[in-house]
């Protein structure tokens, strides 16, 4: 029993294992523990220096001798047994307990031999027998110990290196991780130091389950079916998942954890821990650790990028604004002069006696006015692309934004017959109705635009299919189907015009946006080149929500 | 050039673009009127206190005081019409400015003629309120305060109290953009200041009754987003097609 329990601590888990499995057979079962426990002890005992130990240790022998034969012939002198301890000791720290026992044996040899030549002995005169075999034993006992103390010298030192290069590697890994600016950095460092740290696979999951990244050295890898189940697992779960799911497949132990407790979305890890099972519960948690470290890694990045992401935001918002406000007001003031100026001049009674003088007053004042109406649309379509459009949706007759329109765009209509139909009775909308009359106006304005003089416009209002239409029909250019593709776009301009007629093209874009705003639709249609075109706008008409307070 | 203003009405035209101050002065001079110019808030306050104004045009941007703050210190102490200038055009601020009583406003770029109109128009509002008429005359329509009733064309308007108050409170400033706030609190009460629908269904009615076409109104117009005016289609309109 007492022998029995002082060879455990070298015995390994799974041969104690497998002992217990094979207990109904007990001769046979103690047969077999014994010759484990040999077998242990040797592969121990040979486990430095293994066979070049034994070979060395005569070598040592023989060397030992060769110099006592030499120093003989220099000065006579008998052989001392503790010249052999210089060679056991050696053998013992190089090679281990084995083969400073041989060394041992050959020494003790050595000098049984020599004392047969050499009468004249001052230390073994008196029964030589005795003190020979007294000097083997002792010579055993000090290669043992001394062997011992050397591997466990050597164990220990091992142990340093090796806690060593792991602090360097944490070290490099918690630098990396500082320093990632991107999850496949942070990643990429963890997959390397879980690699070098379990020098086995490591696997990496997203989300969704698929598998996104695996450690460099592996080829194909196949992943074990009880690997792929605690992956699904971990990501179904909402409880503790911090330690973590260790599961055993073909004789190797398996980490799967969720890069981050707090969310999903960094995906699942799982670290091949391999078979190292006296260390399991220690290499688990120094996993889980670094695990959770890239964890928070990652969900900082997260919120770093998400500060980045507002602040950038915010300037150009800021930007845009600045740049809004210097567009209205530096380019609008002289503007204004101009404009304003102008329309002073055609009223001063000098100009309005002399045609062409009122002509060249009205020139400027078109002119500006044109300038202005472009300089507004540039300032709508810039607060469209940065999503700026403030919307007031209230109940309002689409009568009026129609007529507001309409108004606005009068001096362009003039040489145009414009026929207006609205229905009789009281419509309304839930709009916008200063958004709607600019989205028309852009409109009636392409009409103008594309039309010849004195040619008709028709605006057609109707109830129709549960919404609202307003229809702008023109005599005009029309649209060739491949205009009619493009004409959504910003900056499209009919081909054909963009010659003869002036503009950026930004109108019917814009009016698009706005309407879209209002819950609305925009769509126009032509019957081909030179046959006009019809652009309606549909409204939604809620039949659930009417206002109260109309009955 | 229609009419002109009444000989040497004083006007103050408050603004700090010296440019536009040159050609609103020709042009309220081409008008009739007699102008002076204040570039900052204290000297126009100066000039207010010092002289008799008939009319003033401010414009928003100041240097040493923002205009809306220099509203409400002349409304403080005097009823002087006031015409805002503005590059702002949003509707929430035109609300805001006659919340606190500016009589009319333009937004920049504008014609010349459309300012003199509403100078024409506010001032006339202005004279009229002295005299104290008991009706009010707006092309074929007149409404009797004193008798409650609206007549079109000579003929009596059957209206609804509701119909009545509506347009009452129109008529009291007519030309003068009233908001929506306004009116729904004037005619509903202070609890259905929100409620614009009930607006459009009585100003539509309203229009039914006092418009040749309704769609299509010259007498009670419609301001986007801001309320509605009355207007006199025999000055205002006329202006404006200039």
């Amino acid at each position: 029993m007492s022998l029995e329990r002082s060879v455990l601590p070298f015995q390994g888990v799974e041969d104690r294992a497998r002992a217990t499995r094979d207990v109904e057979l007990p001769l046979l079962a103690a047969a077999k523990k014994y010759y484990d426990i040999a077998r242990i002890w040797i592969r121990k005992a040979m486990a430095p220096g293994g066979v070049t130990g034994v070979v060395m240790a005569f070598v040592l022998v023989i060397v030992t001798d060769a110099l006592l034969l030499a120093m003989r012939s220099i000065q006579e002198l008998p052989p001392v047994s503790l010249t052999f301890l210089i060679p056991i000791i050696f053998a013992a720290i190089r090679w281990g307990a084995l083969s400073s026992a041989v060394t041992a044996m050959g020494g003790a040899v050595t000098l049984t031999l020599t004392s047969f030549f050499y009468d004249y002995n001052p230390f073994y005169t008196v029964s030589a027998d005795r003190s020979r075999v007294l000097g083997v034993v002792f010579f055993l006992i000090v290669s043992l110990v001394t062997g011992y103390l050397a591997s466990r010298t050597r164990r220990e030192a091992a142990r340093a290196l090796k806690g060593q290069i792991e602090i360097r590697d944490l070290y490099t890994f918690s630098q990396r991780l500082s320093a990632a600016h991107s999850p496949a950095a942070i990643f990429e460092a963890m997959q390397q130091h879980l690699g070098t740290l379990v020098g086995r696979k490591v696997l990496l999951f997203d989300s969704l389950g698929t598998l996104e990244a695996k450690s460099e050295r592996l080829g194909d890898v196949d992943i074990p079916d009880a690997v792929s189940e605690a992956v699904g697992k971990m990501q179904a779960t909402d409880g503790d998942r911090s330690k973590g799911l260790v599961v055993n497949e073909r004789g190797s132990a398996w980490l799967v954890r969720p890069v981050s407790v707090n969310t999903a979305d960094f995906g699942v890890i799982a670290v091949d821990l391999g078979r190292r099972s006296e260390s399991l519960e220690d290499l688990r948690a120094r996993v889980v650790a670094l695990i959770s470290d890239a964890g928070l890694s990652l969900e900082r990045l997260g919120l770093a990028r998400t500060i980045a992401e507002a602040r950038t935001r915010a300037e150009t918002e800021q930007f845009r604004e600045a740049l809004i406000g210097s567009v209205s007001h530096e380019l609008r003031t002289p503007l204004s002069s101009i404009l304003g100026a102008s329309t002073v001049l055609s009223l001063a009674p000098e100009v309005t006696g002399n045609a062409r003088l009122k002509n060249l007053a009205a020139l400027i004042h078109q002119e500006s006015e044109r300038l202005n109406v472009e300089i507004q649309n540039i300032l709508d379509a810039s607060r469209i692309s940065s999503n700026g459009l403030q919307v007031k949706l209230e109940w309002a007759e689409p009568a009026d934004f129609v007529n507001a329109a309409l108004q606005r765009c009068r001096n362009r209509l003039a040489s145009r017959r414009v026929e207006v139909t609205l229905p009789e009775e009281l419509i309304l909308l839930r709009i916008d109705s200063v958004l709607m009359e600019r989205a028309l106006g852009q409109i009636l304005d392409n009409a103008a635009k594309y039309s010849p003089p004195e040619s008709a416009i028709t605006v057609r209002g109707r109830q129709e299919d549960g919404q609202f239409a307003i229809s702008v029909t023109d005599e005009g250019a029309g649209l060739d189907p491949d205009d009619q593709a493009l004409l959504g776009q910003k900056f499209f301009r009919g081909s054909r015009h963009s010659s003869v007629t002036s503009g950026l093209g930004l109108g019917f874009w814009i009016a698009s946006a706005f309407i879209a705003a209002n819950n609305g639709s925009i769509e126009a249609t032509s019957g081909g080149a030179n046959k006009g075109t019809t652009v309606t706008i549909r409204l939604p008409l809620s039949m659930n929500d009417k206002p109260e307070g109309l009955t | 050039m229609t009419e002109t203003g009444q000989s040497g009405q004083h006007v103050l035209v408050i603004d700090d673009e010296a440019q536009i101050r040159q050609f609103v002065r020709a042009g309220m001079e081409l008008g009739g009127y007699r102008v002076s110019e204040a570039a900052n808030g204290s000297d126009a306050l100066r000039e207010i206190t010092l002289h008799p104004v008939d009319l003033v045009i401010l414009d928003l941007a100041l240097p040493d005081i923002d205009g809306s703050e220099l509203l409400e210190r002349i409304r403080a102490w005097t009823g002087v019409p006031v015409i805002i200038l503005s590059v702002r055009a949003g509707e929430t601020e035109k609300v805001k400015l006659l919340e606190l009583g500016a009589d009319d406003y333009v937004v920049k770029p504008f014609f010349m003629s459309e300012l003199l109109a509403r100078a024409k128009v506010v001032l006339r509002r202005q004279s009229e309120r002295k005299d104290g008429e008991s009706a009010l005359r707006l092309d074929r329509l007149v409404i009797d305060f004193a008798s409650r009733s609206v007549a079109l064309d000579g003929k009596r308007l059957n209206l609804t109290p509701k119909e009545y108050r509506l347009l009452q409170v129109l008529a009291q400033h007519p030309g003068k953009v009233i908001t929506h706030q306004n009116l729904l609190k004037s005619v509903w009460g202070q609890a259905h200041v929100n409620n614009t629908q009930y607006l459009r269904i009585f100003v539509r009615k309203l229009r039914q009754k006092i418009e040749a076409d309704p769609n299509r109104p010259k007498v009670l117009l419609t301001e986007l987003g801001v309320g509605y005016r009355l207007n006199d289609p025999s000055t205002r309109e006329a202006a404006r097609a200039e």
